[in-house]
């Protein structure tokens, strides 16, 4: 199916092909893993956001009427299950490993992280997601705004206030 | 401004996916990808399910009251059981679902010892000598192992958690299910010890015989281990015999790999998983992927009308300002609890969520989500989403929670 477009893959996956559903996944499945990974930083929870946004996207593909592309879509849920996972983290407690061994730490993007993903990880939310997508992943304001659906003036502005976080953070001066 | 964006791009961390990983993820999205068929076989198989249980509950009604007239009030009601010998005294422990009679000068660890066994899990260990934790390997109870010489007992009952998704049982042994153990023996045999097995060279010159006995029981599966003193006297090894084959043990099957439940109805399934810093327990009314993810708030789009899910997530956290006040177990719901903070996350479920603390390290969160009502209408508030069922549904959920048991060290059994 590979030179088959997104958009009859998605209507035969809606009408219940699992091979077309598959090959979205082929197409599409690294890209969403490696946005979740740089959006929360940690290689277990990136497969449970990528898992968890596939799940929902299959289970909700009958919903997706084909107003913003394919790929869009299963950005936004991405993002917006790692917003949840970026939100919920903020409020938990510090935590302390329950057995090292689970996982190799130097995997984890914590322990590799060099300043400047340092501060972007402190950022805020809204601002972390804002710079992931434009600076890490590319994405011009116009399709940053498309995935979170917020206006393109509202991911400017976020860019702009993080850039001032940043600079602070790592005493850049402007 | 330009040098810093320069900076923030060049930073960007290069990582790949597991090949694996990302392919059980396509695995389990695909599962959850509906068909038009399934859809419609769905609310067949629901609306028959229904009729079968209201049809099987009015004949189990009709063969109750036929028995009660036709049995004659003078005769027993139940065959005579075993009775408990003189002095002994019977443990029963609903959560695991395990009874057993103790002999006099005989303890029961109030928590467990093997601090660091998450799957099998221990459910019980008693004996006459100092039931001490821990020991020189984290898996068994060492110490309470050695304590058995020269002359004491000492017995443990791990059960093997049946449904566990990535890091646990299924990823170790897929095919391994309750059947791959002997069944129960009659009597357990305790002639020839086991001590020679490389597995006890922890107990290192303790002078103890040791068994290790698997067996299944129903759907649960089990170890026996028992530890005896080579100076142990006849009446001692008699005691400790009887006490091994007084195991009584509730029906159901036991899930979990950190935190753990009874599921007692064959309709759930479970599925648990551990992480680095916390594990994840998870049961259902609805099959579970094989796979289940950590984020609990986010997965109660798979429940339909009268479905119900429970999540349980424990971790090790040291106390922080923002904690919710702790609570305890066991875990009982009432409507309450259901009329909570509105979840964004939220679509049509309702969901009760509890904040559990265990000791200064151990933090455990259970959420309980109700399946949908029928026509979810525009609720303004928790309560309203409550479907018509919910007194029904908060009552089984109770049921299942009664049986949960957190892994945390300092939890009690």
């Amino acid at each position: 199916m590979s030179g088959v477009g997104d958009e009859k893959l998605v209507r035969r996956a809606q009408a219940g092909s699992r091979e077309a559903a598959s090959a979205l996944f082929t197409r599409h499945g690294e890209d969403t893993w490696r946005l979740a990974f740089l959006l929360v930083g940690d290689r277990a929870d990136a497969d449970d956001i990528t898992q968890d946004a596939w799940e929902r996207a299959f289970r909700g593909l009958s919903r997706f009427e084909g107003r913003s592309a394919f790929r869009t879509w299963i950005r936004r849920i991405v993002v917006n299950r790692a917003s949840e996972y970026l939100r919920r983290e903020r409020r938990r407690p510090d935590r302390v490993p329950l057995a090292s061994d689970l996982a190799d730490p130097q995997e984890d993007l914590a322990a590799s992280a060099g300043e400047v993903i340092a501060a972007i990880r402190a950022l805020s939310p809204d601002r972390r997601i804002a710079v992931v997508l434009h600076h890490w992943v590319g994405l011009t304001v116009a399709d940053c705004a498309s995935v979170l659906e917020v206006p393109a003036g509202t991911v400017q502005s976020r860019l702009a206030r993080a850039m001032n976080d940043l600079r602070s953070t790592l005493g850049v001066t402007p | 401004v330009r040098d810093l964006e320069t900076t923030i791009r060049r930073s960007r961390p290069d990582a790949t996916p597991n090949r694996r990983r990302l392919e059980e993820i396509r695995t389990a999205a695909l599962d959850a990808l509906p068909s038009a068929a399934t859809i419609a076989r769905g609310r067949v198989r629901r609306r028959l399910i229904l009729a079968v249980e209201v049809a099987a509950a009015i004949a189990v009604v009709a063969v109750l009251v036929v028995l009660v007239i036709a049995v004659p009030s003078d005769e027993p009601a139940s065959p005579p059981t075993p009775s408990l010998p003189s002095g002994w005294r019977e443990h029963r422990d609903p959560a695991s679902g395990v009874d057993v009679w103790v002999p006099p000068g005989w303890g029961v660890a109030p928590t467990r010892l093997a601090s660091a066994l998450a799957d099998p899990h221990e459910i019980l260990s008693m004996g006459t000598g100092p039931l001490a934790a821990g020991g020189p390997c984290g898996n068994e109870a060492t110490r309470a192992i050695r304590g058995a010489a020269p002359a004491g007992a000492f017995v443990s009952v791990q059960e093997r958690s049946i449904a566990s998704s990535a890091g646990g049982f299924r990823e170790v042994s897929p095919a391994l299910t309750p059947r791959d153990y002997p069944s129960r023996p009659r009597h357990f045999d305790l002639r020839k010890a086991a001590s020679a097995q490389p597995m006890f060279g922890c107990v290192g010159s303790a002078k103890v015989d040791v068994w290790w006995i698997p067996f299944r029981e129903g759907e649960r599966a089990f170890y026996l281990l028992v530890a005896l003193g080579d100076k142990a006297p006849a009446t001692l090894r008699a005691a400790t015999k009887r006490v091994v084959d007084s195991l009584a043990f509730a029906d159901g099957r036991t899930v979990g790999m950190g935190p753990w439940m009874r599921l007692a109805d064959p309709r759930w399934s479970g599925a648990s998983r551990t992480y680095r810093d916390r594990s994840v327990l998870q049961v259902a009314t609805v099959p579970l992927p094989a796979r289940i993810t950590n984020d609990l708030d986010g997965q109660q789009d798979r429940l339909g009308p009268g479905d119900l899910q429970i999540s349980v997530i424990e971790f090790i956290s040291r106390p922080h300002p923002a904690d919710p006040p702790a609570g305890r177990l066991p875990v009982q719901l009432t409507r309450e609890d259901f009329k909570g903070p509105r979840y964004e996350f939220q679509s049509t479920t309702a969901l009760a969520v509890r904040y559990f603390r265990y000791g200064p390290d151990t933090v455990m969160r259970v959420h309980v989500a109700l399946g949908p009502a029928d026509t979810p209408g525009q609720a303004v508030s928790s309560e309203q989403r409550l479907p018509e069922d919910a007194d029904r549904l908060i009552e089984e959920a109770n049921d299942v929670l009664s049986t949960l048991v957190p892994a945390g060290r300092a939890a009690r059994r």
